[in-house]
């Protein structure tokens, strides 16, 4: 992880520091609309620069590498923006005269907001920044990834990075009550109803093991498997071994069915198998 | 009686589907065609899908795919059947299951 | 007993990939999916998919299943596709057991991939058991598959990919998600996906964990608690959140139970999410005509899935003497494309773990 990604890795929310770099000067700004791309992370993902007719994104020598708008080249056609399964592209267009300004946002939410509507404009961490008028909305089409365009100050261009359309009612976060409740034991196996304080004492009582814990608990030998209480007995397993999972040797188990061999489902089964 | 029916969405659509009428512990409830009975009773409100014999926990399904064995209930009179991968038919007798399960 | 040259236990990503790639080349090939409805985790996956073009990056993960469907039709091995087939065990005289649409079969492979996916990781905290406790695969094939909202508020718990994702999906389908909590000091998931969530005014809280759920027989609060460097609760940091489904998105663990039953090499690769099968770069295990693809060979995304699928099958069909003049040039390809996947410094325990495990990085 590179080191200057920390911030946001933290809390998902970019900065204006992070947009360095990834706008235009104050002269191509007044050109016509371009391409903000907010997408700060390396991940194997190219379809943006697959799809710009323009080469405005420079090229790619690895799947992994960051997008770049070459600004001298971007027409602000959306075609990126359409396209990116991050939603992470945005087309700003601060080059008509006066105040006002307008961003395409990238949408997937129902209802979609209709021309001329009033939708609340909101922040990267989905604030409320000011009511807003939406100028133009694309269809989702094939894609169904909508495009909506606000009209915004020009100032606030690159604050603006979403909205919604119906008053956000939802309720506070925190509720008042508090609640002091009998602290029982988290269950482990939900097959057998085995938990944790059963399987902990187990283990401080010289179970060592995965299978020794399920045949003395039953923990695991539900219906289930144990697919849901494994992992959790290994860690516990580990933790009292004072070693991580990946050192940890006690863990290995067995099913009761046989081993078998392919090269004898290979052969056709003819000998007996062997290899246990 | 279907307000956790997603009618509305973005990107997927849903068919209409026809209602499936099924008992749940004595209530008449109704499904749609392509439920699981899970489905079907979480769609109705019901999240309880019985009691764990030996904690005596209300149980819900938690896996939804079979995995797990936390939405065992009685169907048609046999116990343990999977609930969240069991596909709803009509006139279906379902009840809440809250011991191991006995064959009838 | 039926005599089959090549079995794929698992219809997902990987399966079906596989399929492809040895019916391409002539391969008869029967494919058992214990599910209804084929396709594994992608007829859940509502949001685009990342990668490149050849992993259909850019179209949602419900289309591509159908795409990959659509191209098992009219190739020269024949596929056969069972659904509602579950396999349940690996025999000594070389037989493989299921139960197929409720009838007991028995199926003698000359080689076998095994796709056959993950199982969800649970967390322990008190009143894991209450109904509205549900995992994260549960949320979104309630809500995907089935058109049914697992409830009004959500607290997620995971910042990973899959957290990010159904909190995403909660939102589209219209429910409240309160918070994403997650233990680590870090997102895990995508930062494009956890930006979209943000704007989305969802906290995400690192460094967090639920301590409680309670409410009458079904969830009606969760507490939730800030934890320290150790990973120690901090006294005070408690708040409550009132919310009716805790949704756990802890991580993924390999689903090989079957590899346990064929004694093939295991290891236990925290990297890769649990207990997995050592393999060549051919996909194959320690047991000779015995593959694995996709999640069950380490826990990954679903075009690293695909990808791995190809290389099985185009291993296996090989194994069989079933090859064109491309499949070198094909698995070449793939293996290129693996490696790409894997290059980016998120990927990091991805590329240690695949080395341990013996695969391709
Ligand atoms: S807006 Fe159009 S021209 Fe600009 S980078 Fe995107 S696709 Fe290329
Ligand atoms: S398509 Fe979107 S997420 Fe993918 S690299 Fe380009 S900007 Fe980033």
């Amino acid at each position: 992880m590179k080191k200057d990604l920390l911030h946001i890795k933290r809390e998902g929310l970019a900065t204006a520091d992070d947009l360095r770099g990834r706008l235009p000067d104050e002269s191509t700004k007044k050109e016509g609309p371009y391409a903000v791309i907010e997408c700060f992370e390396e991940i194997p993902c190219n379809p943006c620069v697959v799809s710009c007719r323009f080469d405005a994104i420079l090229p790619f020598e690895d799947i992994n590498d960051l997008p770049y708008v070459d600004f001298s080249k971007c027409t602000g056609c959306a075609v990126c923006a359409r396209v990116c399964p991050g939603l992470a592209i945005f087309i700003v267009d601060e080059s008509m005269q006066g105040e006002m300004g307008t961003i395409m946002l990238p949408y997937e939410y129902l209802p979609l907001p209709e021309k001329g509507e009033q939708v609340m404009a909101r922040s990267r961490d989905g604030s409320e920044l000011f009511p807003a008028t939406v100028v133009r909305v694309l269809k989702g089409g094939k894609g169904k990834t909508a495009l909506v365009s606000l009209e915004v100050p020009k100032e606030s261009l690159q604050e603006v990075r979403a909205f919604s359309v119906i008053e956000d009612e939802s309720p506070a976060f925190h509720s008042s009550e508090t609640y002091d409740p009998d602290y029982e034991s988290p269950v482990v196996c939900r097959c057998e109803g085995v938990d944790l304080n059963e399987i902990r004492d187990l283990i401080a009582r010289g179970y060592k093991s995965v299978d020794e814990i399920k045949h003395r608990s039953r923990a695991g030998m539900g219906p289930c498997q144990g697919r849901s209480c494994r992992q959790i007995i290994l860690n516990e397993l580990a933790r009292d071994a004072g070693v991580s999972l990946d050192e940890f040797e006690g863990g290995s188990f067995r099913p009761p069915a046989s081993p078998i061999s392919m090269d004898i489902l290979a052969k056709g089964g003819e000998e007996d198998a062997e290899n246990s | 009686m279907n307000s956790n029916r997603i009618l509305e969405h973005p990107i997927l659509e849903f068919s209409e589907g026809s209602d499936i009428p099924f008992s749940f512990d004595g209530k008449e409830l109704v499904g749609k065609s392509g439920d699981t009975i899970a489905s079907a009773l979480h769609a109705a409100g019901v999240r309880v899908l019985g009691h764990h014999f030996k904690t005596g926990h209300a149980r819900g399904f938690y896996c939804a795919i079979g995995n797990c064995s936390s939405c065992l209930m009685i169907v048609n009179g046999v116990p343990n059947v999977r609930v969240c991968v069991e596909p709803l038919k009509a006139g279906m007798v379902v009840n809440s299951q809250n011991d191991r399960g006995v064959l009838p | 007993m039926i005599s089959i040259p090549l079995l794929i236990v698992g219809a997902g990503p990987a399966g079906l990939c596989a399929a492809y790639r040895a019916a391409e080349v002539g391969v008869d090939v029967l494919i058992l999916d214990r599910a209804q409805k084929p396709g594994g985790q992608l007829v859940k996956q509502t949001h685009k998919f990342f990668g490149s073009e050849k992993q259909f990056a850019s179209t949602r993960g419900i289309e591509i299943a159908d795409i990959l469907f659509k191209r098992l039709e009219d190739l020269p091995g024949r596929v056969e596709l069972l659904t509602d087939a579950t396999v349940i065990g690996f025999y000594e005289d070389g037989v493989v057991t299921a139960e197929v649409q409720g009838k007991f079969m028995k199926y003698r492979p000359e080689a076998c991939i095994v796709a056959t996916g993950a199982s969800e990781k649970t967390l322990a905290f008190t009143g894991n058991d209450l109904p509205g406790v549900y995992g994260a695969g549960a949320v979104q094939t309630l809500m995907n598959e089935y058109g049914v909202r697992p409830g009004n508020r959500v607290l997620m718990i995971g910042a990973g990919n899959i957290g990010l994702i159904v909190s995403y999906q909660l939102l589209q389908a219209g429910v409240q998600v309160a918070a994403i909590l997650d233990a680590a000091d870090e997102i895990g998931g995508y930062l494009v996906h956890a930006s979209k969530i943000r704007r989305a005014g969802v906290p995400i809280l690192t460094r967090h964990t639920v301590g409680l759920a309670y409410g009458d027989e079904k969830v009606e609060h969760a507490i939730i608690h800030a934890l320290d460097d150790e990973w120690n609760k901090i006294p005070g940091s408690e708040q409550q959140l009132d919310v009716d489904v805790i949704c756990v998105a802890v991580g993924l663990s390999p689903l090989a139970d079957l590899l346990w039953q064929a004694a093939v090499d295991m290891k236990y690769i925290g990297a890769l999410g649990g207990y997995v099968p050592l393999r060549n770069s051919d996909m194959m295990t320690s047991v000779a005509g015995l593959y694995i693809a996709g999640d069950v060979a380490g826990i990954e995304e679903a075009s690293s899935a695909m990808v791995e699928g190809e290389i099985a099958g185009i291993s296996a069909a090989g194994r069989l003497g079933f090859s064109s003049e491309e499949s070198h040039l094909l698995k070449k390809d793939c293996l290129q494309q693996l490696r790409q996947l894997r290059a980016g410094p998120g990927s990091e325990k991805i590329r240690t773990g695949m080395a341990l495990a013996g695969a391709y990085v």
